[in-house]
């Protein structure tokens, strides 16, 4: 839990700035709407006719970045609830080995967290990292950028396979498509190299997202992700928060160019798998 | 040097890109040099080095709800460029990375073929205008500085001696202003930049997987993405996944002078069907190119994006810096859409930081011993 630090590796004092407005409200409190409910507000509509997500976004999942599982707070951890919804425990159903496995990053390989090292957060990761994130819509494309590590998605929303399964990528092969108000994202092809959280929660290869996005008012998004992974978990289950839209129209989504200004490493002990000093 | 400088370029492309972005880059090359269109600021469209096999004629520009030029799709980047080398390659003197080490064998596209045959003297074979290079442009005179070595347009330039044709004055590069197309830096921004060559080619931004800056990743390899909605245009690459947001809506700058980022901070605003862009807030850590020619870090840049047809954005940037440049530097080129044989494609990740093994091609002498990973200072 040494691992705060990653939150601002490579993070300009500048950037620190311009972040304030972003403080995050809140935590999701475990009461996350159901991202494919139905839905009583409006959504308002593209000119295609698709639900309108566009706008500048940033999570309301709290404490999720350090740990998706409830957690108290320490030096630099924000304490927050699970944000799984659907285990009885409100916890990763993890298979005994892998349960182990966990244990023994979160002990001694604290340093191997793979945003620590500024690799792409993978999905769903990216999408409670402690930042913003703008979305835009257009011609059979949902488009997200994110300020965490400049990343973006391009997310098709006509009809297309996923790409061959031999192609393993830190952000994975998105193929979306529009449910009534909600955006779906099918999310294959990741690389098993990304973790969920700085908790050393872990996926593989094998790792099957299915992403819900729904408007649920004007400045909120219902969002949940459910997770698949016959390698690692023992059954399928589901993380869930919201997004809430910044509420400074003029924000413009900063960068946050993690490799090129990198100190996080150095803060890592050798007991936590950093080479030696 | 020069081989060094050759080898990371390589290598940059190469360690870095995963093999599955290999076999996507297949379709990269591009379709066709497109009819030249009235009214296209600076860089004429027919000045093309490619043979103009595509008989099609690109239709008449698309427009947003909005009515202003609808530049959603692919894209190659600007051509003629300056990702090798933005300066004409030097037969003398200190200017290119040739002229310093070498005694004026050629600029760091002496090298003979290459990945997507980008070394071939011209900074960016085969682009519209670039006819007359090293690299004599491919059939759809695109731009062929990709990597993969699919696309037709480089391949020929391989193994011309680099800058053999700017050598002969006959070279264009990206730069119409000065007329010497050189990089109009003071004496002592000059000297700087010669001795970055001489012995710090280790600090090439790109090869730490850094962003490239305004303007050089207008003309980095690999292709871009553009969403373009009634707000904001994002430019998107496969290259160190960069991206640029540039809102549309002519908003003044917000960022106080201490905040810089690699890409700066653009605003846009319509003038008539031509999008001016302004960026300024960029760090000191981008080059203009991978040859050493570094951006001062006060750059002002005001870049034109004009849409002539469907198929062909013609690009003009300015670049200024009260401190460094003598005069404004002005840039001229074109931005053909990229991908049209292929309905089917989509960007690719390019994980440059997690794959790099290109750093420890370097040697001393290019400062190759430096053990620092975070920001360098120039």
């Amino acid at each position: 839990m040494r691992t705060w630090f990653s939150l601002f590796a490579g993070t300009a004092a500048a950037l620190a700035v311009v972040l304030c407005p972003l403080s995050i409200s809140g935590q999701a409190k475990g009461k996350a709407k159901d991202a494919g409910a139905k839905n009583v507000y409006k959504v308002p509509r593209m000119a295609d006719g698709a639900p309108d997500l566009q706008g500048t976004w940033f999570t309301n999942s709290g404490a999720a970045a350090w740990d998706i599982e409830e957690h108290g707070g320490g030096l630099g951890v924000q304490a927050g609830p699970s944000i799984i919804t659907d285990t009885p425990d409100k916890k990763i159903p993890y298979q005994a080995w892998a349960l182990e496995h966990r244990k023994d990053l979160i002990l001694n390989h604290a340093y191997d967290d793979p945003q620590a090292h500024c690799y792409a957060s993978g999905v769903p990761r990216v999408n409670y990292a402690p930042f913003g994130l703008q979305i835009y819509q257009g011609r059979g494309l949902v488009t997200f950028t994110f300020e965490n590590f400049h990343l973006f998605r391009l997310v098709p929303t006509t009809p297309m396979p996923h790409v061959r399964p031999a192609a393993k990528l830190f952000m994975g092969d998105s193929r979306g498509h529009w449910e009534g108000d909600t955006l779906v994202i099918d999310v294959t092809n990741q690389n098993g190299r990304t973790w969920l959280d700085m908790a050393s929660n872990f996926t593989s290869d094998g790792l099957h997202v299915v992403e819900r996005f729904r408007r649920v008012d004007e400045n909120t998004i219902a969002y949940e992700a459910k997770m698949t992974d016959p390698k690692v978990y023992t059954r399928p289950w589901t993380m869930a928060f919201t997004l809430r839209r910044n509420p400074d129209p003029n924000y413009e989504l900063m960068e946050l160019a993690c490799w090129e200004g990198e100190r996080d490493l150095v803060h890592y002990p050798e007991d936590q798998g950093a080479p030696k000093k | 040097m020069n081989k060094n400088k050759f080898l990371g370029s390589m290598m940059a492309v190469a360690a870095a890109t995963v093999a599955v972005a290999i076999f996507v880059m297949g379709p990269l090359p591009m379709t066709g040099q497109q009819a030249p269109a009235k009214g296209v600021p600076a860089v004429a469209a027919d000045k093309g080095g490619g043979k103009g096999k595509d008989a099609t004629p690109p239709g008449p520009v698309p427009r947003l709800k909005n009515g202003k030029p609808d530049m959603n799709g692919y894209w190659g980047p600007v051509a003629p460029g300056g990702n090798v080398n933005i300066e004409p390659a030097q037969a003398k003197g200190g200017g290119a990375p040739g002229g310093a080490k070498g005694g004026g064998k050629g600029g760091p596209g002496g090298a003979p073929g290459g990945p997507g045959g980008a070394p071939g003297g011209a900074p960016v074979a085969g682009g519209p205008g670039a006819g007359k290079g090293a690299g004599k442009g491919g059939p759809g005179g695109a731009p062929a500085a990709v990597a993969g070595g699919a696309g037709p347009g480089g391949a020929p330039g391989g193994g011309a001696p680099g800058g053999a044709g700017a050598a002969k004055g006959k070279q264009k590069g990206v730069i119409i202003d000065p007329e010497d197309a050189r990089v109009p830096y003071t004496a002592a921004a000059r000297a700087k930049s010669d001795e970055i060559i001489a012995k710090r080619m280790f600090l090439e931004p790109e090869l730490h997987c850094f962003m490239s800056g305004v303007p050089h990743n207008m003309w980095v390899q690999f292709n871009s993405q553009i969403v373009h909605t009634a707000d904001n245009l994002v430019i998107m690459w496969e290259f160190m996944h960069s991206r640029r947001i540039i809102p549309t809506d002519g908003r003044p700058h917000q960022f106080p002078g201490q905040v810089r980022q690699f890409q700066g901070e653009s605003s846009g605003k319509w003038e008539g069907d031509t999008l001016v862009v302004t960026t300024k807030n960029q760090t000191d850590h981008t080059w203009f190119d991978t040859s050493g020619h570094y951006a001062p870090k006060d750059i002002e840049v005001v870049e034109r994006f004009t849409m002539i047809n469907a198929n062909q954005i013609s690009y003009e940037a300015t670049v200024t810096s009260p401190t460094e440049l003598t005069q404004p530097m002005k840039l001229s080129g074109m931005i053909s859409r990229a991908n049209m044989n292929d309905p089917t494609y989509e960007q690719m990740e390019f994980a440059c930081i997690e794959g790099n093994q290109d750093l420890s091609h370097y040697t001393e002498t290019a400062g190759g011993k430096a053990k620092e990973i975070g920001v360098l200072k120039q």
